[in-house]
This record gives structure tokens, sequence and C-alpha cells, in this order.
């Protein structure tokens, strides 16, 4: 039995701040901050994926398919992976993660602390390979392993469906207007975009964004856009009213502008989730600044674009993911003169 | 002449594939590749005629920092993303 320690009941219910995005429209914007999932965790507590590492270990245990003994396993970009680590490890299971080789070294970390083997895979073969190589230890032992399998659990878009949508809807008094949020595998627009969908009966406009360019850096999104690509099964687009198409220039330009925007200032707190001010205030910031990752800036950078596109209106009130903290890429361009 | 290992998400599927190409320097490699095949794996790693803040350009196993780099001749060139996003 792992001695590991992470304390779930932190995951779900995180707080959402108002940020102030260089915009035209008159309208309010708010971020649900992620890393509060598992917060106190170290390498920049948990992220967006905590939910679903929870909803998929939660369901596969209730319907049977997990028992002990077996050894979980899942290909990943790196924060589902460390996210399935942390939450299988405390409950007992040994965990195999399979990773390609420039995932950012907190998320790696975050795989090795909580006891897990990792299968690093080369990036230069693309995350197809990542996926192939879990298929492939998998098929010499099927019996041995469970693969959660986020590109194809309904648990993944379920559990924002139950969780997420509800938290924003709560938040932002119903008044939620537009919600933005990249595309992995497609689970927090899908599950998400639903829950809105139906809470507001259709008012909220789900927005998602995918990378511009196939040799991107915004971590864990899909290119989709041109070419013949795997398509997730959490991933259903006709919830979606459109989809925004992200650089990772961009993406880095506007987390860069937050930390900047906010290094005198303090981020306003709009809803505090299960968490008090002094915990989020705490967690908030890294090295005294709001350092967010690169898909957090691929939202602030979606919702500057409808912006510019004319989508936003005064009195809009737009809702992104703050998908998980900077800290997890100190090693990589985005923040490594920053951290 | 370098040989460049090709991202896959540029070819698609999982497999790789390796093409060479004849240059002295990183923008010589890369403006021979667009010559012969189209501007598409340049596009992807240059922009403004130096390498993308986000793109790794490996050498030799060695990352280089800019388009001036020299390429020796049968050298192993690969280009990575600084995180993994994938397809």
């Amino acid at each position: 039995m792992s001695d590991y320690v992470v304390d779930e009941s932190t995951i779900f219910e995180t707080p959402l701040v108002e940020l102030d995005l260089d915009i035209e429209a008159d309208a309010d914007v708010y971020a649900k901050v992620e890393w509060f999932n598992l917060y106190d965790a170290p390498h920049g507590g948990g992220s967006v994926k905590s939910r679903i590492a929870k909803g998929m270990l939660d369901g596969a245990e209730e319907r049977g398919d997990l028992e002990p003994g077996v050894t979980v396993i899942e290909p990943t970009s790196g924060n589902t992976g460390s996210e399935i680590a942390r939450l299988a490890a405390v409950r007992g299971y040994d965990v195999e993660i399979v990773m390609p080789d420039n995932a950012a070294g907190g998320k790696v970390e975050a795989v090795r602390d909580a006891g897990a083997e990792i299968h690093f895979v080369d990036a230069n073969r693309g995350y197809d390979a990542v996926i192939e190589r879990c298929e492939a230890i998998i098929a010499a032992d099927p019996d041995a392993y469970f693969r959660p399998n986020q590109y194809e659990n309904p648990d993944n878009p379920g559990t924002h469906e139950r969780t997420t949508a509800r938290e924003i809807y709560e938040a932002t008094d119903g008044e939620v207007t537009h919600f933005v949020a990249g595309v992995g595998t497609g689970g927090t627009i899908t599950g998400t975009g639903r829950g809105l969908t139906d809470l507001t009966d259709g008012a909220a406009e789900i927005v998602g964004f995918e990378p511009d360019e196939p040799l991107h850096a915004i971590d864990g999104l899909k290119y989709l856009k041109t070419g013949d690509h795997y398509h997730p099964d959490t991933y259903d687009e006709s919830v979606l009213d459109r989809t925004a198409y992200v650089t990772t220039a961009d993406a880095y330009d506007q987390a860069r502008a937050l930390r900047e925007r906010y290094l005198d200032d303090a981020v306003p707190i709009a809803d505090p989730g299960q968490h008090d001010e002094e915990t989020i205030r705490e967690h908030l910031r890294v090295d005294d600044q709001f350092v967010v990752g690169t898909s957090a800036g691929g939202g602030a950078a979606a919702v500057v674009g409808l912006d510019e596109a004319g989508e936003l209106d005064d009195g809009d009130t737009v809702v992104f993911m703050l998908c998980d903290r900077g800290d997890k890429y100190a090693d990589i361009p985005l923040w490594e003169e920053y951290l | 002449m370098a040989t460049i290992k090709l991202p896959a998400v540029l070819v698609g599927g999982s497999a790789t594939s390796e093409v060479d190409v004849a240059g002295d320097t990183v923008r010589e490699l890369f403006e021979n590749h667009a010559d012969e095949h189209g501007p598409e794996l340049k596009d992807s790693v240059l922009e403004d005629g130096e390498i993308k803040e986000f793109i790794n350009v490996y050498v030799e196993g060695t990352p280089v920092e800019s388009v001036t780099a020299e390429v020796p001749e049968d050298a192993q060139v690969r280009v990575i993303p600084a995180a993994s996003g994938g397809r």
C-alpha cells in the first residue's frame, strides 16, 4: 500500500476569479481556477483533470471495473496522468503512465511523486504514438490493467456536466452568456457545455478552441483543424455554438499579460467555491506572480479573439478555464525566465 | 546532407519520416526543405526568420537557439514543440 496522501475532498467547487482582459466590450470575464482541485499537492496543485480522474475512478469502482490488484494505466500528455496517479495511489492501486518525452517537468515530477511507473514515448512521433504504446502494453497482459480511457469514457464529460457546469451557473447567478474551453479530449467543453445549455435553456454560448497550427505548444490540446485525426468519443461538437482557433504565440502573450496585469494588484475573487480566502490567496500565486498554464493562456486568447470578432456585447458574462498553474511549466519557454 | 526527422503531426499517423536536405545552417536547411517539399515545415518552425520561441530544434541531439547554428554533414535534426500537445 502506498503512503502517498492527497485530499480528494478538495476536488470540485473551485474558485471563480474576475479577470481584466484587454477587450473592447464592457463584458465581465471570469475564470475557474482549476489548480484548487488538490491545491495542496506539490508541483502546482491539481488541475481541471483532477475532476475527471476522480469521476472515472469512482465510476469504475462503482461498476466493478476496477478491483484491487489491477494496475491503472493511461496515455496522457501530463495532467490526466498526474491526477490519476495521485488518486489511484491513495486508493492503493499500482499505476503506469504513458506520456510523450516532452511533457512539462512539473507534470512528470507529479507522476513520479505519486510512485507511478512512466513509459516515455518519442514526442516526435506525435500523440497517437502515446496511445498506441499504451494499447500495446495492455495487449501484452490484458487482465493486469485497467485503462480509464479519458478519450472514450463518458465519465469524463459526465463529471463536468454534473460539477463544472453547475458550479459556473451558480457562481454567476445563472447569468453566464459564454463558456470557453479548449479541446483535448473534448470532455470539458462537451460536458460543461451540455450542462450549461440545459441550465440556461440554451442561452449560454458554448465556444471550444483548438490550436491553430499542427506543431503547437498549448498543453493537452489537439490539432484537429485540418487533416485526418483521431477523434475522441468524448468530444461532441454538436454541443458547441462555435469553434475558435488560437496560436501558441497568442496563448503565451495572454498568459504573460495576465501575469503583468496582476503583478501589483490582487486578483479579484468572485466566488470562493469550497475554499476560504486565506487559502485562495496562498495558492493563487507562485513567487508572488499570477502565472497560469499554456492552455489557460489559450483560453484568454480565445476570449480576446471573440471580442475582436465582435462576438461579445456589453453586459455579457464570459467564463473560461484556468486549467493549471504556471509552475508546472517552469522548464519551458513560457515561464522559464520568470520562475 | 543532413536528415530531418519530420514530426508525425506533419506527416500523419504516428509514424515519423525522414528526409535528406542540404544546408550548412539551420536556416538553409529549412529553406531548402521548403523549396523542395513546400513551406509547411518551415512555417511551423520559423517566424520572422528565427526559430519560434516554443519550438525546439535539435541538431545531433543538442538544442540550438539560432537559425545560424551550423549543421554538420550527415547530422540528424529533430523538431519538437516545447510542451506536449499532439493531435
